[in-house]
């Protein structure tokens, strides 16, 4: 499903993020990316999403050469990812229920179809209650869960998460990994970054180590 | 199909959501937009109705030819041909002098004055009509027919109109030019408030933008705020229009009655109307996508 071939990342300033990666994530997988800061995890996540593009090597998605998308067509792209970062990312002068909805905004679902979705995918993080509070009335463990909602709100293929459970207390960092833990067994392919033993354990899936831009292992 | 009017839809609500949020703001900036639509408006609408009062008093382009009062019949007859006979004249119209008297005694006030007199002050005359509304064909008859012999005078009824209208096409590309300098400064108004607009969503923007939205999806609500502001500042400088006329008027009554005329600028009419709502909509829009392109462009 997604194959990196010989990537290399490099920034303007020469420091290179990433280096000859080869990775393979089949449909339905869960591919846990571990490592310490400034090991490479988050480059992948962002070269998977075409957020940025690498300097050398080979990126496909479902075969499809991501280097080769026009500017126009990353957007059409990304709606194949579900994203959940790090910092939530939420939109705090939007309602919980406006948050989920974002996504099916974007792409333009009528209205009370996309209220419909919303609500379920609140429901399936556990926040349907919430619906109509501010996001920082929540907790960060909520704040999390409302980004998973939002991430997988869509229904797409893969869900990338980065550092999902960073700022989250043990009990919270496993609660969102069993949701993840969850969608991926409902079919969802799933790349999570995270440094956190527990959680990788708790994930479940294929563990690829990366160090200064390498795999480890 | 439906996809596209969801969106509209919602970016419209979005657009509204955003103006009604700041209200003062948003109210300041479209009265700056009015003000500054409707300085050009009130001078396009001042011209306009002394160019179509002028168009009812100014009749056909003529030329009156006065004849030397030592003229004979014959001579007169000579130059009514030749008159004729230029390929510039349309119709020619002999006055005689006679006739002339009669019409001055009884269209005029000086009937007593005049029938104290031993003779007829006045001349023959002809009032030649030109083929053709261009001052260029009169000014050709004017110079061939001064140079006859027994042609005292020649006038040229129009002149005074043709001057006008001169001033009047002055005036009309200053208010093209004024139009022109103030719709830049609407853009750079609408620019400037989008500008600001979007630096306080610029991190709702990058989200979207990482979880799928095209440049037109963050674009279409500023642009929608762009239209909506220009329509009312438009709106607002109708009002602002009609006031303005309305108050001209007043002073304007008394100043016609003194010439026993009758002249009251009318507002704009609804086509006018209309053409001042698209183009403020369309400024609107433009100043919004300006500033959203110039932002995005640097995110890229």
């Amino acid at each position: 499903m997604i194959s990196f071939q010989q990537v290399t990342k490099r920034y303007d300033g020469g420091h290179i993020a990433l280096a000859d990666v080869s990775l393979q994530v089949k449909s339905g997988e869960m591919l846990v990316l571990t490592g310490h800061s400034g090991a490479g995890k988050t480059t992948v996540l962002k070269l998977m999403a075409a957020i940025e593009r690498q300097s050398s090597g080979t990126i496909l998605m479902n075969n499809q050469n991501v280097a080769a998308l026009r500017r126009g067509s990353v957007p059409f792209f990304r709606r194949h990812f579900g994203l959940v970062f790090q910092d939530h990312k939420l939109l705090n002068d939007r309602s919980v229920l406006e948050n989920a909805l974002l996504p099916l905004d974007i792409i333009g679902m009528p209205r009370r179809e996309g209220l419909r979705r919303a609500r379920a995918a609140l429901e399936k993080v556990g926040l349907l209650t919430r619906e109509k509070s501010l996001p920082v009335a929540l907790s960060g463990g909520e704040q999390q869960r409302l980004c998973i909602a939002r991430a997988i709100v869509h229904g797409p293929s893969v869900l990338l998460a980065d550092e999902p459970t960073a700022n989250l207390d043990r009990a919270y960092a496993m609660e969102i990994a069993s949701l993840l833990r969850l969608f991926n067994g409902a079919g969802v392919t799933c790349v999570v970054a995270t440094h956190d033993p527990d959680v990788c354990e708790r994930l479940g899936g294929r563990v690829m180590a990366l160090h200064e831009g390498r795999v480890a292992q | 199909m439906s996809a596209w009017f969801n969106q509209q839809g919602a970016s419209l609500r979005e657009a509204l959501n955003r103006l009604r949020s700041q209200p003062v703001t948003a109210l300041l900036n479209a009265l700056v937009i009015g003000i500054a639509i409707s300085l050009p408006t009130v001078l396009y609408v001042i011209f306009d109705n002394v160019k179509s009062a002028t168009r009812q008093i100014s009749s056909e382009p003529q030329v009156s030819l006065f004849m030397a009062m030592e003229a004979s019949p014959e001579e007169v007859a000579a130059t009514q041909r030749d008159l004729k006979a230029l390929p510039d004249v349309g119709q020619v119209r002999l006055i005689p002098r006679d006739k002339a008297l009669e019409d001055l005694k009884a269209s005029s006030s000086l009937g007593d004055v005049l029938a104290e007199m031993d003779k007829n002050p006045l001349p023959d005359a002809f009032v030649a009509t030109a083929k053709d509304h261009d001052p260029k064909t009169l000014e050709r008859i004017r110079e061939a027919v001064s140079k006859w012999p027994k042609v005292a005078h020649v006038q040229v009824d129009s002149e005074w109109a043709r001057r006008l209208f001169a001033v009047l096409r002055v005036g009309q590309a200053l208010v093209a030019v004024l139009a022109l300098l103030l719709g830049a400064a609407v853009v750079a108004v609408t620019f400037n408030t989008i500008r600001l607009q979007i630096l306080t969503r610029q991190e709702e923007i990058e989200v979207t933008r990482l979880i799928g939205a095209t440049n037109g999806y963050i674009r279409r609500p500023f642009l929608y705020a762009g239209v909506v502001q220009g329509l009312v500042g438009a709106a607002l400088a109708y009002v602002l229009v009609l006031a303005i006329a309305y108050w001209l008027n007043r002073h304007l009554g008394d100043f016609s009655a003194l010439y026993q005329g009758e002249f009251r600028l009318r507002g704009l009419m609804a086509g006018d109307a209309l053409i001042l709502l698209l183009l403020a909509a369309l400024l609107g829009w433009l100043g919004a996508w300006l500033s959203v392109s110039r932002h995005l462009w640097r995110m890229e």
